[in-house]
């Protein structure tokens, strides 16, 4: 078993179903190992509207997929964050939940999303093809457009047991 | 411009899944305390780990440091070998950090 998952289940106490507490839970966030994409999101009419500040409001959004970024062996470490998951279930631990959702970072221009990329993002880039891609899509919205990285990411919660 | 804070869906998942109230938790790769000063205030008590001594610092911002008095503890540390005695915490929270 993983070390940190090994020390986080001796600093964990025992669940405690009378207290309702709950006790002795490992709670895990971390990217999956798909390769993270580009949208472009414009409202489908009137003002760009706020779904910026309400993302998860998508009824009047019009979804353009651009493409993957590049990414380095960085991803396997998403791997191995899953793996130490399923190999706690070995060793102490029972799957509570796990469910996914897109993290997504909205960026207004397109030098704004590579900027953020050279500042941020060691480990992935984007190809001039994408970031072509990308520029033909937001000059065709028909409203102002934002451009969307989005990156699958997996929330676990796991129970010890005694 | 990118999310400097925690999106919405992330939190939202995030408590659809585990509730931080009256409990003692470990939060392990913290970073900058993204995801630490949005639930900490529920918890009983709440220390964030981070092995980066820069991100440590970036999370203890003025405004932060007052709730931090109280139940918030923000320390360098790896999640491989803690110094907390067995059974302490409630909830172990690795924030990006399981790899």
């Amino acid at each position: 078993m993983l070390s940190a998952v090994a020390e986080a289940r001796r600093v964990l106490r025992s669940p405690d179903p009378v207290s309702g507490r709950p006790h002795g839970l490992l709670v895990d966030i971390h990217p999956t190992d798909e390769p993270t994409h580009l949208e472009v999101w414009h409202a489908e009419y009137g003002a760009a509207g706020n779904f910026v500040e309400h993302p998860d409001k998508l009824e009047a959004i019009h979804r353009v997929p651009v493409g993957w970024l590049e990414h380095d062996e960085s991803l396997q470490d998403f791997t191995a964050a899953t793996d130490a998951l399923a190999g706690a279930l070995d060793h102490g631990f029972s799957l509570q939940h796990s469910t996914t959702f897109d993290y997504r970072y909205f960026f207004d221009t397109l030098d704004e999303f590579t900027e953020y990329l050279e500042d941020n993002e060691k480990h992935a880039r984007a190809s001039d093809e994408l970031l072509e891609r990308a520029l033909m899509a937001m000059k065709e919205a028909v409203t102002t457009p934002k451009l969307v990285m989005v990156q699958r990411t997996v929330v676990t919660a796991l129970r010890k047991y005694v | 411009m990118p999310l400097a804070t925690p999106s919405d869906l992330e939190l939202k998942t995030i408590r659809s899944l585990v509730g931080f109230s009256g409990c003692r938790v470990l939060e392990i790769g913290a970073g900058d305390g993204r995801l630490s000063w949005p639930f900490a205030p529920e918890a009983a008590q709440w220390i964030a780990l981070d092995p980066d001594a820069d991100e440590i610092a970036a999370a203890r911002t003025e405004k932060e440091r007052d709730r931090e008095k109280e139940k918030v503890r923000l320390a360098i540390g790896d999640g491989r070998a803690l110094c907390f005695p067995a059974s302490h915490f409630d909830i172990a929270f690795f924030t990006w950090s399981l790899c």
